[in-house]
């Protein structure tokens, strides 16, 4: 063999250069063509199956070559270089493939990271041709392992890619399609030229051993009709060798012959599988060496003896459409228990996702009927038992429409878009136009039913708003114990599929992964604004007038406002705004009201959330002083106080005249431009930036406001100092004013028991004041002095602190102090403070020298909540539109996601889990803290488009199972691989019924819309490798049979195609021996 | 301050955190770290509430700036100093190797850590400090290590005294910051794009 390739390459070089007619040019063209593509000694060249996986990154083209080479039998030849004569475009490149004979063929595109045909022009006489190399990846897929193919009707689409027809109509996965180029004068290749041209192939094939089949199509292009040829040199094989085929000499190579017909209104005997029997065995020519023996039996049925028919194979495959009907009510979810319920107690309805209508176009089923001896199946003019329910094998294909809207996804896209043209108008506005006057009219214009917002004028009704409010602020009466902000109904699980996926995290919990405190908590109060705001513009919605998210938002927001202010002066909570952050779904155990939680602000949760928290604190603060201070409040039975609880009585303090926040509030409601504000803000942070109070480094000033000082509150070390709270709980006696012993300690001095003081309860402080005290703390530098200032800055609490303790403890030291505060810096062996504390510059001494004795409750607070609740309405008042929706994008985000995610589907179907997974990765991973962090703005269209996603996968699977009620399973497989086989049983059966029932008036089951039969036999009765992987047949492909690439020894074989009433046979006829 | 002209040259400011119980040594490894001496935590005062120091290292030729904030251990000084963690890309929590007491302590602060800054925004590491007091040791290497095992962490001991351990601790924290830019490396602002305006006559347009 090595001195033959060695000769012929000689040969071909000779050739090159004395070569003078074009036809000869041509052939050499042809060769260099296939040389270059390794197509040479029955090499499969580059699509060499052995190097092609089924999956597989790109390589270029000497990379295969040179892998597919590297692997075949021949020794390694040294490759010509690409001749000059042929067509220099690169192989595949995509200009070449749309030849317009190509049309069904590949509508391949540069994207794929699989290449499976190479094109190369060639030219003859002047008329230019592409010859391309076509793969098709069945074979390798099934190697693999991938899945199952059925390779005598192989998919046209495979991949993601469309291959050529002829693949199917051939059942070869290796073929050369040649075909008029684009700029070719003559799109038809008349018959005459097409022998030419295949006789020009099969010189080629001799030459350089090529056994890959040529096609050339003739006549019209549409109708796809082509010949062609292949010449496979007889070479030693092991299959061949079993056989005993061993004894062909080279030369008596088998010659394959290609044909089509295409009939458009076949004769009635030949539409079953009988009269094209008797049409394959006769344009095969086959000899019924039978013929006398099964006269007698079958005289009727055509001549041909029983025996005869059993050495053809037949294999066939019916198609079955079944259009979609109309049904209003295609997202019902079947499983109704699973759903509305948990969700009633919501007055909202559910937000809509996934398309407007059923996004199921079609459904196809394939019924096969594996590969067997011709007498295995009846199919004649009267008599048919090949119906679907007798295939073997059913395939059920699922056609989606495109995928063009996402009720969901738009309704973020319409959120966002209102935000946008709210910031474009604005940019382009007049300035005046966001001034007072315009927000100040808004009540007025409010109530005429309309209003005029900042640039864009949206319709506004009146009462949809009110609603909005009402629902919001009083169906939950104040009173009621505050809801849980986190709690989220627990998902259901059904075990069925839950094993294949990961966990989806419940939106209560993903806000909590998302960047930066960008979020609500769950069923919060701005949750259900959220919820309220969103529906508006929700196909849904039962709002009168839909407009405008940003309309909406900032009609509600600017009426919310008002409330918030009412709130406060009223004292009372605003409901759904949980202080003691009960933001984990353990703790909704609120009407237990356990009296160690302790009020603060979580930062997890978006600055609105925070301020309105701050709000809530602070009546909290003034709630507990009333309680504690019975005369500033007569109504003190208000059971909205959360702090009051486990509150010691304290010593009356002077009554504080409670400030008619009126005037400020009118200030506030005419909504000075954002900037005065946030000045206003700044400078009061700076005067007051430590200690979230607005008494910072005037420990002087305590003494002249002592007496408007406002009521002191419970002790509470509780929440962060479980050693002191342990310490001290036991309470063995109380000492004056509540007051507890510490331990067992004594004074140093006087040898009194020491006594743990009431002490102030800390501030509260939101995000914004904590960064503007860090920035405050930067910029002083990090020198000693800078250090010693910020010290300062922060001793407040210490100075209040060691008061106290002073005002407990007649006659107590900076030791005793210490014991108590920080008891590491006591030395108990010793009897003295640690080395640091007794330093005689320490600032601590400083700082007790300073303190002065006095109970808490008379000192002057640390906070001041009614100097920042005000100053968080006057930052709520602040926010423009714009502001508030930057703000609350993120949740709005949260909130499409729990309509996707609360959805039983989510728990059935592994394919929506995942895509929902997706999405939550993609919510988490989206720099929401940059979209707050600045004007910036941040491309959404990601989210967006994940969000369309991930509710068309649902929506599919809801559509499906709406057919296919309960079939799990069956749906998943087939969302999977946009197709799947029916497994026997409930399946099919399930199958059988959809398909029969066929929407409202049929009743039976439809007729095949096409029907396939691929007959063939072999001469000398060989072993037929055709088989459906899996299928019962007269062999079986195993996966891992790669000696099978070569073993199917292609005889006879004819390929019958019935569809819209027109027939298509493609047949195959080898001979034996080359009679060119 | 000097951010204008300094952060021209470096890549990044991160913010650390040194939490722990009183006395553990928090600001004797600030200083140790950053200023290179030791004084013992005797002889340097008890923390009021929070400070912090700057020092600017280099890696990979690289510069970044790191702002350490070092806490007060009292209890008392709690809510004030857990106001801070928020923004923190590394958090060190440090316990006296010579007090189980401190020790014992950790898991209180990793809870509190955890209800401040979720463990994808910051990188956590447990140091045991004064391991030059091997003759008064409480708490074992092993059991360090399994706790930080537990919970996760980065684990290292080291000596604020004999600056053992100091440097690769921090090292290896920002580096472990550095690793995860998600932690803090802002998007490139060239290419992001709002959501394009196409429905802005759709909106102006009822105006009627």
């Amino acid at each position: 063999m090595a001195d033959m390739d060695a000769d012929d390459f000689e040969n071909f070089e000779f050739i090159d250069y004395t070569t003078s007619g074009p036809w000869e040019k041509f052939i050499i063209q042809i060769e260099s063509c296939l040389k270059q593509w390794g197509l040479v000694h029955n090499s499969y060249g580059v699509f060499n199956p052995k190097r092609m996986p089924a999956t597989d990154d790109n390589m270029d083209l000497d990379q295969e070559l040179a892998l597919a080479l590297r692997d075949d039998n021949t020794p390694p030849t040294p490759l010509p270089p690409p001749p000059k004569n042929a067509s220099p475009s690169s192989p595949s490149s995509p200009s070449n493939e749309a030849g317009p004979t190509d049309s069904d063929g590949a509508k391949q595109n540069s994207s794929f990271s699989n290449v499976y045909q190479h094109d190369s022009i060639v030219t003859l006489d002047g008329d230019s041709y592409t010859l391309s190399y076509r793969y098709h990846p069945a074979k390798a897929r099934i190697a693999s392992g991938v899945e199952r193919v059925d390779l005598d009707f192989l998919p046209t689409t495979l991949e993601g890619i469309e291959h050529h027809s002829l693949h199917r109509w051939t059942g070869l996965t290796h073929i050369l399609v040649l075909s008029t180029a684009p700029n070719s004068t003559s799109q038809i290749i008349d018959l005459g030229r097409a022998k030419l041209l295949q006789s020009s192939f099969a010189i080629a094939f001799q030459n350089t051993g090529c056994n890959i089949p040529v096609f050339v199509p003739t006549g019209q292009v549409r109708n796809m009709t082509y010949t062609g040829i292949s010449i496979r040199p007889q070479h030693l094989h092991t299959r061949d060798t079993e056989l005993g085929l061993e004894e062909l000499a080279e030369d008596q190579a088998i010659e394959v012959r290609f044909n089509t017909l295409l009939v458009p209104y076949p004769p009635a005997q030949y539409t079953d599988l009988a009269g094209i029997l008797e049409l394959f065995i006769e344009r095969m020519g086959i000899d019924d060496d039978y013929a006398d023996v099964g006269d007698e039996d079958n005289g009727s049925q055509g001549g041909y003896s029983q025996q005869l028919k059993e050495q053809i194979f037949v294999s066939a495959l019916f198609s079955y459409q079944l259009d979609n009907w109309y049904d209003e009510v295609w997202r019902q979810w079947a499983d109704k228990a699973d759903d509305t319920t948990q969700r009633s107690r919501e007055h909202l309805p559910n937000l809509p996702f996934g398309p407007v209508q059923d996004p199921l176009k079609s459904m196809q089923l394939v019924a096969r009927f594996a590969s067997a001896p011709s007498t295995v199946y009846l199919d004649s003019k009267n008599l048919t038992d090949m119906d679907a329910s007798q295939a073997n094998i059913w395939i059920l294909k699922a056609i989606f429409k495109p995928d063009d809207y996402g009720l969901l996804s738009v309704i973020l896209e319409d959120a966002i878009s209102s935000w946008s043209a709210e910031v474009t108008s604005l940019l382009e506005a007049n300035k005046d136009l966001e001034s007072d006057k315009d927000q100040g009219s808004y009540t007025s214009l409010l109530r005429k039913g309309a209003r005029l917002i900042q640039g864009t004028i949206a319709m506004v009704d009146a009462s949809d708003v009110e609603n909005i409010i009402d629902d919001l602020c009083t169906t939950l009466s104040p009173s009621a114990v505050p809801v849980p902000t986190a709690s989220q109904p627990t998902q259901r699980h059904r075990s069925l599929s839950q094993g294949h996926v990961g966990r989806i995290v419940p939106a209560a919990e993903l806000g909590l992964h998302f960047r930066r405190a960008t979020t609500v908590p769950y069923n919060s109060f701005l949750w259900k604004m959220l919820r309220h705001l969103v529906d508006v513009i929700s196909p849904n919605s039962h709002i009168s007038y839909p407009t405008s998210f940003m309309g909406f938002t900032k009609a509600v927001w600017a009426e919310l406002l008002v409330q918030f202010a009412d709130y406060w002066k009223r004292k009372e909570m605003i409901p759904l705004i949980d202080i003691f952050g009960g933001v984990t779904d353990e703790f909704d155990d609120e009407s237990s009201g356990t009296p160690t939680k302790t009020a603060f602000i979580d930062f997890r949760f978006n600055l609105l959330h925070q301020k309105l928290t701050m709000i809530n604190c602070c009546i909290a603060r003034e709630l507990a002083r009333q309680q504690d201070d019975p005369s500033l409040s007569p109504s003190s039975s208000t059971p909205t106080s959360p702090s009051s609880t486990g509150i010691a009585s304290e010593e009356a303090s002077p009554v504080l005249p409670k400030e008619q926040p009126e005037a400020s509030q009118a200030s506030l409601l005419g909504s000075p431009g954002p900037d005065d504000d946030t000045a206003n803000d700044t400078i009061a942070d700076d005067k007051a930036p430590v200690d979230s109070s607005s008494s910072t480094s005037s420990v002087e000033e305590k003494e002249e406001t002592l007496a408007e000082a406002m009521g002191a509150v419970d002790l509470n070390l509780g929440n962060n100092s479980p050693e002191m709270t342990k310490a001290a709980s036991p309470a063995v006696h109380q000492g004056k004013g509540g007051l507890k012993p510490y331990k067992d300690l004594k004074l140093l001095a006087t040898g009194e028991p020491l006594m743990i003081p009431k002490l102030q309860e800390q501030g509260h402080m939101t995000e914004d004041m904590i960064q503007d005290q860090e920035e405050l703390f930067e910029n002083l530098g990090s020198s000693v002095d800078a250090a010693k200032t910020r010290a300062e800055l922060q001793s407040a609490q210490l100075i209040s602190d060691m008061g106290a303790f002073k005002a407990a403890n007649p006659g107590c030291t900076i030791g005793d102090f210490i014991r108590w505060h920080s008891p590491k810096d006591w030395d108990e062996k010793k009897g003295q403070m640690s080395a640091r504390m007794a330093d005689s510059g320490n600032f601590w001494q400083e700082l007790w020298e300073k303190a002065e004795a006095l109970p808490a409750s008379k000192q002057k607070p640390l906070f001041d909540h009614d100097y920042q609740a005000q100053k968080a309405l006057s930052y709520l008042n602040g926010q423009s539109g714009s502001q508030i929706f930057v703000q609350l994008l993120p949740s709005i985000c949260l909130l499409a996601y729990d309509a996707l995610v609360s959805h039983p589907v989510s728990t059935v179907s592994p394919q929506a889990a995942k895509v929902i997974q997706e999405l939550a990765q993609v919510l988490t991973n989206f720099p929401w803290d940059q979209l707050l962090a600045s004007e910036k703005s941040l491309d959404l269209k990601p989210v967006i488009a994940k969000f369309k996603q991930a509710e068309q996968t649902v929506g599919r699977v809801v559509s499906l199972l709406r057919k296919f009620p309960e079939q799990f399973s069956l749906v998943e497989r087939i969302l999977k691989d946009s197709e799947s086989i029916v497994e026997d049983g409930t399946e099919r059966d399930c199958v059988f019924t959809v398909f029969s029932a066929g929407g409202f008036t049929k009743t039976v089951f439809p007729k095949p819309t096409c029907r396939e039969f691929v007959m063939e036999t072999f001469d000398p009765v060989s072993s037929p490798s055709s088989s459906f992987v899996g299928a019962p047949g007269p062999t079986i492909v195993a996966p891992d049979d790669l000696t099978g690439w070569d073993a199917r020894p292609l005889q006879r074989r004819m390929y019958a195609c019935y569809k819209d009433s027109e027939v298509r046979i493609v047949e195959a006829i080898a001979k034996d021996g080359m009679f060119m | 301050m000097s951010d204008s002209h300094s952060s021209s040259e470096t890549v990044a400011t991160l913010k650390l955190l040194l939490i722990g119980s009183s006395g553990t040594g928090k600001s004797s490894l600030l200083m140790r770290f950053v200023d290179g001496v030791f004084l013992a935590p005797d002889e340097i005062s008890a923390t009021i509430g929070v400070d912090f120091k700057v020092k600017v290292i280099d890696v990979e030729g690289k510069k970044y700036k790191l702002t350490i904030w070092d806490t007060a251990g009292q209890e008392r000084f709690r809510t004030l100093t857990s106001s801070y963690y928020r923004g923190a890309q590394g958090v060190i929590l440090v316990y006296d190797v010579s007090n189980r007491d401190s020790f014992n302590d950790l898991q209180t602060w990793f809870n509190e850590l955890d209800t401040y800054c979720s463990s994808k925004e910051v990188v956590r590491m447990i140091v045991g400090n004064k391991v030059d007091k091997e003759s008064s040791r409480e708490v074992s290497r092993q059991e360090g290590q399994e706790f930080a095992r537990k919970l996760q962490t980065l684990f290292v001991e080291c000596s604020a005294k004999t600056k053992l351990g100091v440097q690769q601790a921090f090292d290896e924290l920002v580096q472990q910051i550095i690793d995860t830019p998600s932690l803090w490396q802002k998007q490139a602002p060239a290419n992001v794009r709002l959501q394009p305006n196409t429905e802005t006559q759709e909106y102006s347009g009822c105006a009627c």
